[in-house]
């Protein structure tokens, strides 16, 4: 007998309100589900391949060295986690496959010790833009590609091999992370260590008040740097410098220029005629409509005047749509 | 959302202390965020080029704010030339006996931050024309952080007073008075009334998308009508 789930035939699982003008890629994003699982896709030819290149990739960086399980280790699991990507109008792009640490079976002591790593504030943000508008410096972006796996590891963590490529001629061995992995708890650490170093060994000063915040300045240059995990924000006053830099970054790490600022962090930043305009426009709808108040009616000011909230006064009955919209407006 | 969105800084300040138990007002009032959102879809935060990096700070504080435990609730804005580059709206940790009290406490957090933008300028390797300018709506406060008169009903104040007052000693900071009518970070302490509120929002430097309007507008106008 051939089922409906055999056929390919599935209720919608999205809301009906949707349906109506739902977008391709929505319709996609709901209707398809990413598999959970090296034996999902085992058989899989597409994800396979998708896992070899991941491995390949990893076995260029140097990730590991295979060696025999060292006595009274802790060994570290590790998993594969798939991911579609798609194209604006819904079809898929490509399947991409992420070989992961479980960094909550890491001991903290042995396998990890600092785990922190600073990230800009808004407010040294915003200082930077203003300073750079007003003597109209370039701005510009930049990605760090696979930012995680640049950070060299100083503990000793062994993990287990990957599900499904054990290797046939020592199944016993385990992988010894030299690089830091997806998953690893002090990734963002190694990174971030890495690639202060590099900028320190460059001539750049971490600055005191903000340590994302970097600067070269040397003779009457200057080279403002921020740091947000992978995101980069670039300034200066004199061009031929800024691209010398960005070529020694690109050749130590791959890097990805976005150009000139448009979207960081979340924040949309348009040019305007006397400076530069910051938004959060596309954020904003999206609370909204995640709170399905796309089409309530606006009113001009946030909160009743004089109004001093207090704990007193009923409990919402329905807790599960309050709680919702509060951590909504939070975010 | 409040990194561009100051105008929601109190509003969501004062919903989110009551996630653990809300209540039916809360609900409105998340509503209305929500509506006033959906009216300034379009609205952030303009840069513009400005002359001089002169640091000026609006301090202000909503004496015994709080219903439920008689705190103040203190907000600052900072402006970095003409553009705004820092604010807060945050409710004090100690309950304050005098409005005076609650005042100085705003401006010792106001001073913690600018020393903090000061830090940061000289780091960016900034030259910095004149002293960082905090300005306050309260005299008693001011006059308490200028003299080193100790009042009896300003004894217990005690760890901010001499922050403060140091740095005024040292001539790190400037102090002065500014009519509560254009107190700027009055928007952070409580909610004003609908023609305060655009006045304030305007000279905080919100607005909404120049380059949406010079394309002739937008589908959700920004300005709705006044709610009745």
């Amino acid at each position: 007998m051939v089922t409906r789930a055999k056929a390919g035939i599935f209720q919608p699982r999205y809301p009906t309100y949707l349906s109506q003008h739902v977008s391709g890629l929505l319709h996609a994003l709901l209707t398809t589900s990413e598999p959970r699982g090296f034996k999902t896709v085992a058989k899989n030819p597409a994800w396979l391949a998708a896992m070899d290149e991941e491995l390949n990739a990893l076995r260029e960086n140097c990730t590991w060295d295979l060696v025999p399980q060292p006595p009274k280790t802790n060994i570290v699991g590790s998993k594969w986690v798939f991911r579609m990507k798609y194209q604006s109008d819904g079809s898929i792009d490509r399947l991409k496959a992420r070989l992961v640490a479980k960094g909550y079976t890491q001991l903290p002591g042995l396998d990890y010790t600092d785990t922190f790593s600073p990230v800009v504030k808004a407010s040294t943000v915003r200082v930077v833009l203003s300073l750079a508008i007003t003597h109209g410096w370039p701005l510009c972006q930049l990605d760090v590609k696979n930012a995680f796996l640049h950070g060299i590891l100083q503990e000793h963590v062994c993990m287990e091999q990957s599900p499904g490529y054990v290797d046939p001629r020592f199944p016993q061995h385990v992988c010894k992370l030299k690089k830091a992995l997806y998953g690893i708890k002090q990734a963002l650490h190694v990174w971030f260590q890495r690639f202060s170093s590099f900028l320190l060994k460059l001539g750049f000063t971490c600055s005191r008040a903000d340590t994302s915040l970097f600067v070269l300045h040397c003779q009457q240059q200057i080279i403002y740097l921020l740091l947000y995990v992978d995101d980069i924000i670039l300034t200066d006053n004199n061009n031929s410098l800024l691209s010398s830099f960005i070529r020694q970054l690109h050749s130590e790490f791959a890097t990805k220029d976005l150009g000139s600022l448009s979207y960081f962090l979340g924040l949309e930043a348009t040019s305007t005629p006397t400076g530069l305009f910051l938004s959060q426009t596309k954020y904003a709808r999206d609370i909204l409509t995640r709170a399905q108040l796309l089409d309530c009616k606006p009113i001009s000011t946030p909160m009743v005047v004089a109004q001093h909230l207090s704990s007193a006064g009923s409990p919402f009955a329905d807790i599960t749509r309050t709680v919702l919209l509060l951590v909504l407006c939070n975010t | 959302m409040t990194i561009t969105r100051l105008d929601l800084a109190h509003s969501v300040n004062s919903v989110s202390q009551y996630l653990h138990a809300p209540t039916d007002d809360h609900f409105q009032a998340v509503k209305r965020i929500l509506r006033y959102v959906k009216g300034t879809l379009h609205y952030g935060l303009s840069f513009t080029a400005s002359s001089l990096a002169t640091i000026t700070a609006y301090s202000d504080a909503d004496w015994a704010g709080c219903p439920d435990t008689r705190r103040s609730i203190s907000g600052y804005s900072i402006y970095l030339g003409d553009n705004l580059v820092s604010w807060s709206a945050k409710k004090q940790p100690t309950v304050s006996r005098s409005s005076c009290e609650s005042e100085y406490r705003a401006l010792a957090s106001t001073a913690a931050e600018v020393l903090w933008l000061d830090h940061l300028l000289h780091d960016l390797h900034v030259p910095r024309p004149a002293r960082p300018l905090l300005l306050c709506d309260n005299k008693s406060a001011i006059f308490l952080s200028s003299n080193s008169v100790s009042h009896k009903r300003s004894k217990h104040i005690d760890l901010d007073y001499h922050f403060l007052r140091e740095l005024v000693v040292a001539g790190r900071i400037r102090i002065q008075h500014v009519l509560s009518t254009l107190q700027v970070a009055d928007v952070f302490t409580k909610s004003v009334s609908r023609p305060l509120f655009t006045f304030f929002r305007s000279k905080l430097r919100m607005c909404s998308n120049p380059m949406l309007s010079l394309r002739g507008g937008v589908g959700d106008s920004p300005e709705s009508p006044p709610d009745s």
